[in-house]
């Protein structure tokens, strides 16, 4: 033990020696994963990046919600609960609901303007616009946010002021709306309504199964829903999401193997000085293993500290790399369970190249020491 | 002590070359023992055999301490070798090749010191101890390597051409360091072509009495 511990201790210092005086092997092999590594981790982020920017920009568009509309007529305004097959959807995401009211709103700036009154369960969804001042907001995107305005409904004239619309309800009601509480104007609502319930599911995965699921019970129900949703849109963007994960693999083996046969071919290049050094120490009765173990200890150390080096590079800048792609809705930050794969995947392929590179060692060892040494 | 040597061994380097040895046995005893014979007749590869570097095709090789020539025993504490190109780790200083040497046979730390030291001093390394392998001239790595081999007091020393190319003040140095070698009774194989070793030999044995007429005309030619 205590000699194996001498031995291993003067291989870690001839090592060091080495690399202190030929920094140019070691160099060349840390700078080649490096230049590698990095570009590749690189475009394979940037690829990540462009996922998720993407994945941003469906949703501001509504891409996890879904809307369910039901009719209420008149003998029915008296149940004001919710439908019953939507209650459960509570437990997978945030709901409201409105009902569209079936009047005509004038006003001096606008021809079509929906009227949607608001249950005190939807304060809670709608806080950014309804507030104590104004709890009729009159939601424009085409009239100057703020601007003070006179609506008539129904006879009844209403003063209120224009809002931006907020985003849920912006996906399901083109055109301005105007948001009234709910039994503000009775004579209205009990003509009946369509009783408009807003899903945002908490995991976007989910979107498609609970629809399905809606859709189902009132099929079961016999009661008339219409589902509206961006469940198709969710579905080629997870078959693109899948085919993009898939080259995404690909190009982080074809990078790995490039890698790993570059580090072999380095090996190769350098091998009679290698087979010099294995030999001479074989001379002194080092055991093969030995040796080889700590060549490719040393191999593997180089190549494995370059590519966290390389690593760590992109994560440094991986901001700058983000708004070199133009990236501004999606998350700036790269994080090592999004690139996990890849990284596993570029790390194996390089510590094959290490054990691809220690091929020519195997070969050496294989030989007598008399006729590589004189 | 026992012998070294080799039964009827057969070695060629590969199948299309020439044998260089096809059935012959040798049997070195204490002492210093000369193998001489004309470049290219087998000596050095002998000596690679005796030492385990080279593997016969058939016979076999027996050692003092009977354990085979290729083993780690053997190489690392029982033998040294003297390599013709020397071979010192060439980025280590002339001290640290000597007591790697020492390491590797097992030698306790007060003795590799203390054996170090003296073999610098009698092989007039002192000034040098400290300079790398690679930064010595042609003699000074002669004397080094020669201090190396000495370092673990082996039972076998094996030396290829010890004194090729040196002065006769660095060629009186190693004489005086073999001599004392064989006072310390271990079997030494020097092959060599320098007459001045050959006061020290106890036995020489003649390669060219192997040599077959056509050989001993190419060589002379």
């Amino acid at each position: 033990m205590k000699l194996l511990i001498s031995i291993v201790s003067y291989l870690l210092k001839d090592i060091f020696w080495r690399w202190r005086e030929q920094p140019g092997n070691i160099l060349t092999r840390f700078t080649v994963t490096y230049v590698l590594v990095l570009p590749s981790l690189a475009l394979l982020g940037a690829f990540v990046l462009m996922t998720n920017n993407l994945e941003a920009q469906l949703q501001r568009n509504g891409m996890d919600l879904f809307f369910v509309s039901e009719q209420v007529p008149m003998n029915k305004v008296i149940t004001k609960k919710r439908h019953a097959d939507l209650e459960e959807l509570k437990e997978y995401g945030s709901t409201f609901e409105l009902h569209q009211l079936f009047t005509k709103v004038k006003s001096p700036h606008s021809k079509i303007t929906h009227i949607a009154a608001y249950p005190d369960s939807a304060l809670f969804s709608l806080d950014d616009l309804i507030t104590q001042d104004c709890s009729m907001p009159y939601l424009s995107d085409s009239l100057p946010e703020g601007m003070p305005i006179r609506v008539n409904i129904d006879g009844y004239f209403f003063n209120t002021t224009v809002h931006r619309s907020s985003t849920m309800i912006h996906k399901f009601f083109q055109g301005n709306l105007l948001l009234i509480p709910e039994g503000m104007l009775p004579r209205v609502e009990s003509r009946g309504y369509s009783r408009i319930t807003l899903f945002k599911a908490h995991k976007i995965d989910q979107l498609g199964t609970l629809q399905k699921v809606v859709t189902c019970v009132a099929g079961l129900n016999k009661s008339t829903l219409l589902i509206r949703s961006s469940v198709k849109l969710l579905d080629d963007f997870k078959k693109l999401k899948t085919r993009q994960l898939q080259w995404r693999l690909g190009l982080a083996i074809v990078a790995g193997a490039v890698l790993a046969l570059i580090l072999g071919t380095l090996s190769v290049l350098e091998y009679q000085q290698r087979a010099y050094v294995i030999t001479l120490l074989r001379s002194f009765g080092i055991k093969r293993r030995l040796v080889y173990t700590m060549q490719l200890f040393e191999n593997a150390l180089i190549v494995n500290i370059a590519a966290v080096a390389a690593y760590s590079t992109l994560i440094y800048f991986q901001k700058d790399l983000c708004k070199s792609f133009g990236f501004t809705h999606a998350r700036t930050t790269l994080s090592l369970e999004e690139m996990a794969t890849e990284l596993l995947l570029i790390f194996v392929c390089i510590n094959l190249g290490v054990l691809l590179s220690s091929l020519p060692s195997l070969y050496v060892l294989k030989k007598d020491i008399g006729t590589i040494l004189s | 002590m026992n012998a070294l040597g080799c039964n009827d061994i057969m070695f060629s380097y590969s199948r299309k070359a020439e044998t260089v040895f096809s059935g012959e046995s040798f049997r070195f005893k204490t002492g210093i023992n000369f193998l001489k014979g004309y470049s290219g007749c087998g000596k050095t590869t002998l000596l690679k055999i005796l030492a385990g570097y080279l593997t016969p095709s058939s016979g076999s090789v027996f050692t003092p301490s009977g354990h085979p020539p290729f083993s780690t025993e053997y190489q690392r504490q029982e033998m040294s070798f003297l390599f013709q190109q020397l071979n010192l780790l060439p980025l280590a200083s002339v001290q640290r090749n000597l007591e790697l040497a020492g390491e590797l046979a097992g030698l306790k730390h007060s003795l590799i010191r203390e054996r170090s030291k003296y073999w610098i001093e009698k092989l007039g390394l002192k000034p040098l101890k400290h300079r790398k392998a690679n930064q010595l001239s042609g003699g000074q790595q002669q004397r080094a390597a020669i201090a190396r081999a000495l370092m673990k007091n082996a039972q076998v020393l094996l030396l290829d051409e010890p004194t090729s190319g040196l002065d006769d003040l660095n060629t009186r140095l190693i004489i005086n360091a073999l001599s004392e070698m064989v006072n310390r009774e271990c079997i030494c194989v020097i092959c060599t072509h320098d007459h001045r070793l050959e006061e020290l030999a106890h036995e020489t044995t003649d390669f060219n009495c192997f040599l077959p007429v056509e050989r001993h005309l190419l060589a002379l030619a």
